[in-house]
């Protein structure tokens, strides 16, 4: 059903603007999301906050579940996933197939057995209401997420990547290794893994990164894909989904970069265009 | 505006593939499925559909002397019945079915004598995968019908009862209430269990009010099946 703000229900409902509440309101925020390529599934981060010490007695005295309603329009979806109050990060798992395009979520509140004195101070009128078993007792704000694959390619390839920090390692530079779940770029000076932290969080050096320490980090992994000590690892089952039409067999170190490269979407153009923006604002500056 | 683009977009990048001159010059001479044939290029644009297709043994002969919607649902469920779900969801995957890979079965069940090319293209193409588009394209229509109706304990029946009064599918499955899969099989369920001779537009209709006043406050998706009980 279209929930909105003017949307009327026989007994007051907690919504995200103070109304049949008298300033009770109930909010609901998307943190993060991730695809999972190797899985298929979205996992969605989300924080909410119920303004509302009624509903909160309600909550906890199990007369009240919340459920996260997500419709996806694209795909025709539509699904409750029952939320469980418990720890601090708080997600839900979607089936990344059945879920397309711009997906909106919210939270609902469900009765879930009939409340007949459904009563409260916090309420705008005075009165005492009956609720039945599963009539929706409130509803946050919606929030709009665009789910498509594409948006999480780059994040999800990136996800099998860490960089870490390793002071044994006897290396010049970085080193690289494929034995954990993901790809590990490991540096001995504590000094190179700041700066190279300080360098990630800035989107604009994100090309150079990716030429520099991803794509011989990733080429080493292509090298290595059909390596049976690496066939349970995450990185391989993402990188095998990745190139499941592209033949890896006695592949070369030439194919490998092509591979590389193309996987990254080109880095190496991005790269040089950036130097050049930094280049000429520089040149501004000065 | 912008779904009727798409949707003209979708059709049109389809209908591209079968020539368009074609189809109207055959449809004029009654021989449309004889010659409808696709130009080698649209296998370019449709590789997932194609390989799918491929793994996908169908016998058309079996689909001779068919002639109830519900025998034709369960032979294409029983050949169509491994697909993913990407595949099933993807309207590129049932408009390729439709005008390509089981296109004499499409035809043979639509009479196409004299039909325009927009009747045509409403009557084979899906615009979405939204219900309402869904549940006109013929092909789909059977599949997911029998796709939300087969279990294991009820086996065909509950489809075999769906087909049998068609009018369930013109007001449950093409309306909101399809969204709501769970409800809607208990549902289903029930009408099959204790309503199966009763079923009239009029009785149809008068649920579709029920649920659709209930389903302004509450969320039926919930609902278990002594809930549903009450409203039938």
């Amino acid at each position: 059903m279209k929930l909105n703000n003017r949307s009327l229900f026989p007994y007051p409902c907690l919504k995200s603007a103070p109304l049949e509440y008298k300033e009770s309101v109930i909010n609901f925020l998307i943190n993060d999301s991730m695809y999972n390529l190797a899985t298929n599934e979205l996992q969605v981060y989300f924080s909410h906050n119920i303004e509302s010490k009624f509903i909160n007695r309600l909550i906890k005295e199990k007369l009240i579940d919340a459920y996260i309603e997500v419709y996806a329009k694209e795909t025709n979806y539509l699904k409750y996933e029952k939320i469980i109050f418990l720890g601090r990060n708080k997600y839900i798992n979607l089936d990344g197939i059945k879920v397309a395009g711009k997906t909106k979520l919210k939270m609902v509140l469900v009765a879930n057995q009939k409340i007949e004195n459904f009563s409260s101070a916090e309420f705008e009128f005075n009165d005492t209401y009956t609720v039945n078993k599963n009539n929706i007792v409130g509803f946050s704000n919606t929030v709009t997420i665009d789910v498509s694959s594409q948006n999480y390619y780059e994040k999800e390839l990136i996800s099998i990547f860490t960089i870490t920090y390793n002071k044994d390692i006897i290396t010049e530079n970085y080193k690289v290794t494929l034995d954990g779940d993901k790809i590990s770029i490991i540096v001995n000076k504590k000094e190179t893994f700041d700066k190279l932290n300080q360098v990630i969080s800035n989107m604009k050096y994100i090309p150079m990164v990716y030429q520099t320490l991803i794509i011989p980090a990733l080429v080493q992994a292509i090298l290595n894909i059909n390596d049976e000590s690496f066939k349970t690892n995450y990185w391989n089952k993402v990188l095998s989904i990745k190139l499941a039409n592209t033949n890896l067999l006695g592949i070369s170190y030439e194919k490998a970069l092509l591979i590389a490269q193309i996987l990254l979407k080109n880095p190496f153009n991005k790269m040089l265009d950036n130097i050049a923006e930094l280049e000429s604002r520089y040149e501004e500056f000065e | 505006m912008k779904n009727l683009n798409r949707y003209n977009n979708i059709a049109n990048s389809h209908l591209t593939m079968i020539n368009l001159k074609m189809i109207k010059s055959l449809t004029n001479e009654k021989k449309i499925y004889d010659i409808l044939h696709f130009d080698e290029s649209v296998y370019e644009s449709c590789d997932n559909v194609y390989s799918l297709l491929d793994s996908i043994e169908f016998n058309l002969e079996l689909l001779k002397g068919i002639d109830n919607d519900y025998k034709c649902a369960k032979l294409l469920y029983e050949n169509i019945v491994n697909i993913e779900k990407k595949d099933y969801l993807d309207i590129q995957f049932w408009n390729y079915l439709a005008t390509d890979f089981l296109h004499v079965f499409t035809l043979a069940k639509l009479n196409t004598d004299g039909m325009s090319i927009t009747n045509y293209k409403n009557k084979v193409l899906c615009k979405s995968i939204q219900n309402k588009d869904l549940f006109n394209n013929y092909l789909a229509k059977l599949w997911f019908v029998m796709n939300l109706c087969y279990d294991e304990k009820h086996k065909y029946k509950l489809a075999e009862f769906v087909f049998s009064n068609p009018q369930i599918i013109e007001v449950l499955f093409k309306s909101e209430i399809y969204l709501n899969q769970t409800f809607l099989k208990k549902l289903i369920v029930i009408l099959f269990e204790n309503k199966k001779n009763n079923i009239t537009d009029k009785y149809l209709a008068k649920i579709y009010k029920e649920i659709t006043i209930i389903s302004e406050g509450s969320v039926i998706e919930l609902f278990d099946y002594e809930m549903i009980y009450e409203i039938i």
